[in-house]
């Protein structure tokens, strides 16, 4: 599967073509909502989103391409949602990372105390490629949905990041949050969907 | 040196390319040694492009008519 953003055409997005808006809608209304929940929460997420497709829609006519249109669609639901949490005066505070025990090849059971070597050191797979994962049905059922229970913030950067291919400094704008921070959430959703894979290897099951 | 539990809190910066140079050679001095490290990055860089290679996660008709039906029912407001 490849990402088919680059085969809607930019002229009919400019001239608003309805079409070639709901294939965008298609591929990157997730995207969307991760981010929106990332910056404003659950409750208002989608609701900030349905404003910020129907604000792309109005100024597509204006978009001029100087950055890629997924960069242009994140920046614009972005900045209705960090908007609207002024006008409703909230805070969404930071996901406590050091509180998240959920990633069990980063707590301190599986090290020797003394010295840091694995106390319980990762399994072998049978499934040992990209391709080889690509061909189970089930696995991919068992990452849809713990990408979907992943905290708000490490959905929306590991969306951005290994679904979408945005770069580093890009999604540090798009959710205000330092570079180092979107590194730390980015390894613990990789990890989590690693013991996925662990488990499925294991097991057949999610 | 490093030891294994830097190595699987370092992971993802090693294969995305993130780490300084000096803290790299340290990394792959470790994994040199270290068969239950070389298994654990090879792991990570698996899933990596694993998830990549999936491809976008894309939404529902009924999600996408939503969006689509705000669209139509803002028309009248152009302008």
């Amino acid at each position: 599967m490849t990402d088919s953003i680059d085969s809607i055409d930019q002229d009919r997005l400019r001239q608003q073509d309805h079409k070639a808006f709901e294939a965008l809608v298609s591929q990157l209304h997730i995207p969307m909502v991760s981010v929106a929940r990332a910056i404003i929460g659950d409750s208002l997420a989608e609701e900030v989103v349905q404003e910020a497709w129907v604000s792309a829609y109005r100024n597509l006519p204006r978009f001029e391409g100087r950055s890629s249109i997924k960069t242009w669609l994140f920046t614009i639901v972005s900045n209705e949602a960090k908007s609207r949490l002024r006008k409703e005066k909230r805070m969404v505070a930071l996901e406590d990372i050091t509180q998240d025990g959920s990633v069990d090849y980063l707590s301190a059971d599986r090290f020797q105390r003394f010295g840091g070597h694995w106390k319980v050191p990762p399994p072998d797979w049978h499934l040992d490629s990209p391709d080889q994962l690509l061909e189970e049905r089930h696995l991919q059922k068992c990452i849809d949905h713990t990408v979907s229970i992943l905290p708000p913030q490490q959905r929306a950067v590991f969306i951005l990041r290994d679904i979408e291919q945005q770069a580093l400094a890009e999604i540090c704008n798009i959710l205000e949050v330092t570079e180092s921070y979107v590194r730390v959430l980015l390894h613990r959703a990789r990890l989590k969907l690693m013991q996925v894979i662990d488990r499925y290897q294991e097991t057949g099951e999610c | 040196m490093l030891n294994c539990r830097d190595v699987a809190h370092e992971a993802s910066d090693y294969i995305d390319h993130n780490l300084s140079w000096w803290r790299r050679l340290m990394f792959h001095l470790h994994l040199f040694i270290c068969v239950k490290c070389r298994r654990f990055v090879s792991h990570v860089h698996i899933t990596r492009d694993f998830l990549r290679q999936r491809g976008p996660l894309k939404a529902s008709d009924a999600e996408v008519q939503q969006v689509m039906t705000n669209i139509d029912n803002d028309k009248p407001h152009q302008d």
